[in-house]
């Protein structure tokens, strides 16, 4: 009785991590790894990423600080307003044009 | 309006002479701005009452002959006395209404216009149809010289416009004009002001109304024209005339509107040195030459604006757009002054604006701040330094104070001061004096609550726009950071980091080792002003992305 249990449970823990190993497998192909996983050392490419250029690095460095990225696209020249007319100028002025001044 | 004497008096005392005492239109209406003659059922009312006057109304009838006789030998000052005894103690109702309006007329041409459009307004009220249109004509026109805004408003709406004159229609449509040009109905607005314009030819404020117009409606080009044709009309007037400055201010924004910046900056360049306007033509200068490409040119006008000179005046514009020609030449380092000044200066006076706001205060605290800056300002003129005890940041203030419903009220609160001092000298410790006193003292405390409501509310406008200022200064910080940023990138790239010998010691080292140090005391010479010229150059080079 005892050795058929212990089988039995040598049973179930090689059924759930043949299902882990699946799952797993199935996440990784959800993020394209999968295809890394078929190529050969030869084809991998070496490739580095700098982040310096792009971060702005508070004086606090612990995880309550928030980590600000700067978009390299956005432009704030475009929100600044330059003047296209000046009718309220001119508005204020009617009331100098009454009588003799 | 002009009331000729000697248009008036030989038509008028044919005219008494030939319908008795009643007689009460006046010959060359369209010279004098009255109504024309009076229509025959009114003539012979009045012809009536004198006819038939009772004999109990003997003695009113010799004192209106008496009051009459003054009023046709120009003797204005005893006319009045002898009309308001009249008005007050005749028991004849018609001879009380007709003195009624000659008091006014009388008080009117003594320059005693807020006492004479009382008179006036209660024949409004209360007299006849006749009697109610000329004193509706007068006071119309009373409240335009006046620019008093509440009696003005109390005239329109009892106007029927088809019993005015042809001054007081101009009047009446240039005010429907405005109310249809406030509500964006342009087409309608132009239709008023033209055909107020058939009235009054020579109306400047309706010319000028066009022109506002045409720029509103987005046609500069036609604003221009109407514009011109002012400043033709004006061009006999002195260089400082005021009206004379808007009419060429006026071609000059219109050029500007149109994207002509090269002809708005030639036009701009003609407001003189001493012109009231000179101080705002520089800042829409600056605007001018920065569109039109010219940004050395358009940073000269802004080193007048930002020298000593003209230190104490509210000019947040002027100091974001002289930070943003600086950041289109790359000239980052001189853009933090600006953004320093801007937090130092403009930061805690509008805290204390804010405060103020929030507080509990009525419209009399409002007005006594106003009051206040403007004695600050006449104490300047006079002892060349300003000291003042406002609440409010006084650079802020004589700005409200220069706005022009405020100026206006304040304009019209002197008018009544001087009013109240002339009174006594003209007619003594008279019944009259006191009438007068009690209607100049009524009126003075309106307008001073109204000037408080005013202030108030350009407070609250000058605080939004400040709440704008803060924003656009907080994109022009971010932009001098990357500017800068690139600048350093681009440097570093190319040969390292620079660093200046002395860049870490601080200005203390040199005190303490025996230097002095003289801070700038913002010396400047009066006739540099305007001449200042900015000779930096654009710094911008091609980025190293």
């Amino acid at each position: 009785m005892k050795n058929m249990l212990n089988s039995l449970s040598l049973v179930l823990v090689l059924a759930l991590c043949s299902s882990y190993a699946k799952a797993e497998e199935s996440e990784a192909k959800e993020f394209g790894e999968s295809d890394l996983t078929t190529l050969d050392a030869k084809q991998y490419k070496k490739f580095n990423v700098k982040f310096s250029d792009e971060l702005v690095k508070g004086d606090k460095e612990n995880p309550e600080a928030e980590m600000i990225f700067q978009r390299a696209d956005f432009n704030f020249k475009k929100l600044i307003r330059l003047r296209e007319n000046f009718i309220p100028e001119v508005q204020k002025g009617k009331d100098d044009m009454r009588g003799n001044k | 309006m002009s009331l000729k004497k000697e248009n008036l008096i030989f038509p008028l005392t044919v005219f008494i002479l030939s319908n008795g005492l009643g007689a009460f239109g006046l010959a060359n209406p369209k010279k004098n701005n009255l109504p024309t003659r009076l229509p025959a059922k009114a003539t012979s009312t009045s012809s009536s009452s004198s006819s038939s006057a009772p004999a109990a109304n003997n003695s009113s009838q010799r004192d209106w002959n008496a009051a009459r006789a003054l009023f046709i030998a120009n003797n204005y000052r005893g006319a009045a006395q002898s009309y308001f005894q009249i008005s007050r103690y005749s028991k004849d109702l018609k001879y009380k209404r007709q003195a009624k309006y000659y008091l006014g007329l009388s008080l009117y041409r003594l320059g005693f216009k807020q006492t004479a459009a009382f008179p006036f307004v209660d024949l409004v009220r209360s007299g006849e149809m006749l009697e109610k249109q000329k004193s509706l004509d007068h006071v119309v026109m009373i409240a335009d010289e006046l620019g008093e805004p509440s009696l003005l408003n109390y005239s329109l709406n009892q106007i029927r416009p088809e019993e005015l004159s042809e001054s007081a229609k101009a009047i009446f449509l240039g005010r429907l004009g405005e109310a249809s040009l406030a509500k964006g109905e342009i087409e309608k607005a132009t239709n008023y002001f033209l055909k107020g314009m058939e009235f009054r030819k020579s109306d400047n404020s309706l010319l000028y109304s066009l022109g506002l117009t045409e720029l509103v409606a987005k046609n500069p080009e036609k604003a221009v024209s109407y514009f011109s044709q002012l400043a033709e009309r004006l061009k006999s007037q002195p260089v400082t005339n005021v009206q004379k400055g808007l009419a060429i201010m006026g071609q000059a924004r219109a050029y500007y509107q149109a994207k002509r910046y090269r002809d708005a900056a030639d036009f701009y360049r003609q407001i003189p040195k001493d012109h009231q306007l000179y101080r705002q033509s520089l800042m829409e200068l600056s605007w001018a030459l920065f569109r039109a490409g010219q940004f050395r040119s358009a940073l000269s006008p802004l080193q007048t604006l930002h020298s000593p000179f003209y230190e104490n005046f509210y000019e947040p514009e002027s100091l974001l757009l002289h930070a943003i020609i600086y950041l289109f030449v790359c000239q980052y380092d001189r853009i933090d002054p600006l953004l320093l000044s801007f937090q130092k200066n403009y930061y805690p006076a509008f805290a204390r604006i804010e405060e103020w706001l929030k507080s509990p205060r009525d419209d009399a605290d409002y007005y006594v701040e106003i009051a206040k800056t403007r004695k600050a300002l006449v104490e300047s003129r006079i002892r060349g330094k300003i000291s003042t005890d406002t609440n409010l940041p006084f650079f802020v203030m004589r700005t409200v104070l220069d706005e022009p419903d405020v100026r206006n009220l304040v304009e019209y609160l002197d008018k009544i001061y001087h009013e109240r001092q002339n009174l006594p000298k003209a007619f003594g410790k008279s019944a009259l004096v006191a009438y007068g006193n009690q209607i100049l003292e009524g009126r003075k405390r309106a307008a001073q609550k109204q000037l408080g409501t005013i202030v108030k509310e350009h407070l609250k406008v000058k605080l939004a726009d400040f709440s704008g200022f803060a924003t656009q200064f907080e994109f022009l910080k971010y932009e001098v950071l990357n500017g800068k940023r690139l600048d350093l990138k681009k440097k570093i790239a190319e040969n390292g980091p620079e660093q200046k010998i002395d860049e870490e010691v601080s200005r203390e080292f040199y005190i303490q080792n025996g230097f002095r140090f003289w801070p700038f005391e913002g010396e400047y010479w009066r006739d540099e002003i305007g001449n200042f010229q900015y000779v930096g150059v654009n710094r911008c080079e091609k980025h190293v992305e």
